[in-house]
């Protein structure tokens, strides 16, 4: 029985202790940083597999409900356990060939964004969840800027700004939730949020989502994403485009299911804010990707293009409609994982970050420019890829709402994306008469995105089985009193119509 | 024009935030389970953890899991410090300050350190802890940095041996907190557990607080000399 908490504490051991293995046994630093990814990955799938079936409980300090802190894992939390960790032991991989100075201070650092994350999604607690929160956001801004050049100092100081101003409103947001219930387990807090009053609900509300959106890009707190997401190291640009920015993504819908009931998030109208909201931010990220030159930016703004896809979803606020906003964030994670660490290779083989000076590189570069077209093609949503599974669940989901506008614009978007996608494709593939670069790539690099293009297949044709996992997550949102029944240690959870 | 916009702006926000306090404190008829957690704290916080000091109790015992996620934070803002101010090579100071400078500071720095050792022991029983007591740690290296100036080559040597302690601190941090699953408990149990917690008001008492306390006051002791190290420049 292993319990939540070492997926806590392995990673922070292993970020605290990078020092000690630097200085005394240096020959296995390399293989220190990979086992433990392993490890963090290994464990987190054993927890996928019992919280499938029963959610856990893991109360710190052996405090009874409330009095401490408690970590409340339920099926959405262990499947994006699973995300992270899988995202995070790629990217320690490649990180080991691609990152060549500062190397300590980075694994710490990447260790402890693990951490983090790890710890907003399992968390059951809401101060707790604010400081990984901090803890998250902290790490992000110094890892942008991680390269030491003006333009990366330039973007990690604009998401630093806007970022502490979010997180000063989801302090405020927590603190007046505390101040009208006088409690932060969030189990409890399914019964308790009954009565702060609807006035107050709607001003929490607000703070919430602009907090947490100025997190996750939603359109027009974006501003700092294609600056940020551009001049990161290309591993980080890998790790915040694909998972940081959706588990600020998940602390949203985690904290606004537990604290609205449904039939209130409808009356207020927030279903038609994250549905139209989605809309806006699909088409703007879609048309500022089309008007990029750097290939860097054009992959920034896609990914806020996709967070719109997912909105899309939430604002559904069905069984169905959920089900694909959580397939798409796992899709979107590991494509968009993919194609940033290709973008990386190309990127240093090519010594320039333009689209037009890659004119060519495919027959340089056969195998990354593959995976590349590949993934290109994969996140546009052409069949029989896994994407277009993802987008055909939300188009349909949303269809069968009765909102016509968010579906077809899906399409639209997807076509945008088509072109752009295939503008770059078409030009690496011309015939360039120039001089080959000398530049070798290691073929180390070129394993980790490899081995994550390699989970394309089982995605796409195994949709089944992953769905067999997602469907179970929207029962705890969609019906926050069985999320509050983790805590009795029920067996029997209320169905969706029930 | 902007400064008119941007007070508006922040007048709008006031006035927003004053209405909807306002109404929480006014708001008396949920006080019997709004204030539950807090009269439970109040009650039996002394019973439950055996530090006198309700704060410390909350902090390293109730919630102590939070106070490792505020210790990491120092422990990153440490790194990032350390990772992107540039080092430049700094001289040696020749400004002399007068004799009755420099006799002051040597008297006071073994007092300072004693105040901080003492704040940092007596944290479950009066005001201090952990964070007070290093920060006073801290400002031992900051004073006689700036008395005696900065001798570039011996710092580097130095610092080395205060990241070693800062990541000492964080690991003896976290180790303490697995002691408690050791013992078949969960993560950080203290209060709980079967662990002998001692007199409430004694020096040797609380259980694990003492010691998180002392892991706590070396790590954010040893990070702010680091800190104040990487950004001092000398003229």
């Amino acid at each position: 029985m292993i319990d939540i908490i070492w997926l806590i504490i392995v990673p922070l051991l292993a970020g605290f202790s990078l020092f000690f293995i630097d200085l005394y046994l240096p020959k296995l630093k390399g293989i220190f940083i990979l086992s433990n990814g392993l490890l963090i990955f290994l464990l987190s799938i054993s927890l996928l597999i019992k919280v499938i079936d029963h959610p856990l409980i893991y109360n710190l300090g052996n405090w009874k409900q409330g009095l401490g802190i408690s970590l409340i894992v339920d099926p959405l939390g262990g499947l994006l356990a699973v995300l992270i960790t899988f995202i995070s032991f790629i990217i320690l991989s490649y990180s080991l060939s691609y990152i060549q100075i500062n190397q300590l201070k980075y694994y710490t650092l990447l260790f402890l964004l693990i951490t983090g994350m790890l710890g907003m999604v399992l968390t059951g607690d809401l101060f707790n969840l604010y400081v990984f929160f901090e803890i998250t956001s902290i790490i992000s801004y110094v890892l942008v800027a991680f390269n030491k050049k003006d333009i990366a100092f330039e973007a990690s100081f604009k998401y630093m700004i806007i970022g502490s101003i979010s997180g000063i409103l989801i302090l405020l947001a927590i603190i007046l939730i505390y101040q009208s219930t006088g409690t932060l387990n969030l189990a409890q807090l399914v019964i308790t949020a009954k009565n702060i009053p609807l006035k107050l609900k709607q001003v929490i509300a607000v703070l919430l989502l602009i907090g947490f959106g100025s997190k996750f890009a939603l359109v027009p707190l974006h501003t700092w994403l294609p600056d940020a997401h551009s001049t990161a190291p290309s591993s980080i640009s890998a790790l915040l485009s694909g998972v940081v920015i959706k588990v600020f993504l998940y602390a949203l819908l985690r904290v606004l299911f537990v604290i609205f009931r449904v039939e209130e998030l409808l009356a207020l109208k927030l279903n038609l804010v994250f549905l139209y909201g989605g809309v806006i931010t699909l088409l703007t990220g879609h048309l500022l990707a089309y008007r990029q030159n750097n290939l860097k930016r054009l992959l920034a703004y896609s990914s806020i293009a996709q967070i719109g896809y997912i909105l899309i979803g939430i604002g559904v606020f069905n069984a169905a409609g959920l089900e694909g906003a959580i397939y798409h964030i796992i899709n979107h994670a590991v494509v968009k994982g993919v194609l940033f660490m290709t973008a990386g290779i190309l990127i240093l083989k090519a010594k320039k970050k333009d689209i037009a000076d890659l004119k060519g590189i495919a027959y340089q570069l056969p195998l990354s420019s593959f995976i590349f077209t590949i993934s290109a093609l994969n996140i546009v949503g052409l069949p029989p890829f896994n994407s277009f599974i993802s987008k055909w669940i939300l188009t349909t989901a949303a269809l069968k709402a009765g909102f016509i506008i968010p579906a077809i614009s899906i399409l639209i978007g997807s076509l945008i994306s088509l072109s752009y996608y295939l503008k770059i494709i078409i030009l690496f593939y011309t015939k360039v008469t120039e001089k080959i670069n000398i530049i070798s790539i290691p073929y180390q690099l070129q394993l980790g995105p490899l081995l994550l293009s390699l989970s394309y297949l089982p995605l796409a044709f195994f949709p089944d089985f992953l769905l067999l996992f997602i469907k179970k997550a929207p029962l705890f949102l969609l019906k926050p009193i069985n999320y509050h029944n983790i805590l009795l240690g029920g067996e029997k959870w209320l169905g969706l119509f029930g | 024009m902007r400064k008119i916009y941007i007070l508006i702006l922040i007048l709008g926000l006031g006035i927003l935030l004053f209405i909807n306090f306002s109404d929480l404190f006014e708001d008396s008829n949920l006080a019997n389970n709004k204030y539950q957690l807090s009269q439970h704290y109040i009650e039996n916080g002394v019973k439950d953890t055996g530090a006198i000091n309700l704060v410390t109790a909350i902090l390293f015992d109730y919630r102590g899991f939070d106070t490792l996620g505020e210790a990491t934070v120092i422990f990153i803002v440490v790194s990032a410090i350390s990772l992107l101010a540039t080092k430049e090579r700094v001289f040696v100071s020749d400004t002399n300050f007068s004799q009755i400078v420099y006799q002051n500071i040597s008297f006071i720095i073994p007092f300072l350190y004693i105040l901080a050792f003492y704040l940092i022991a007596y944290g479950h029983l009066s005001p201090g802890g952990g964070f007070a007591g290093g920060v006073v740690i801290a400002t031992t290296f900051i004073l006689l940095k700036i008395t005696f100036g900065i001798r570039y080559v011996k710092e580097e040597e130095a610092l080395g041996k205060k990241s070693l302690l800062e990541s000492l601190g964080a690991i003896s941090f976290v180790l303490t907190g697995l002691l408690g699953i050791l013992l078949g408990y969960n993560f950080l149990a203290n209060g709980q557990t079967s662990l002998y917690l001692g007199i409430a008001g004694q020096l040797v008492s609380a259980g694990i607080i003492p010691i998180l306390n002392l892991a706590t006051g070396i790590k954010v002791g040893s990070g702010l000399a680091i800190i104040f190290h990487r950004l001092v420049r000398e003229e």
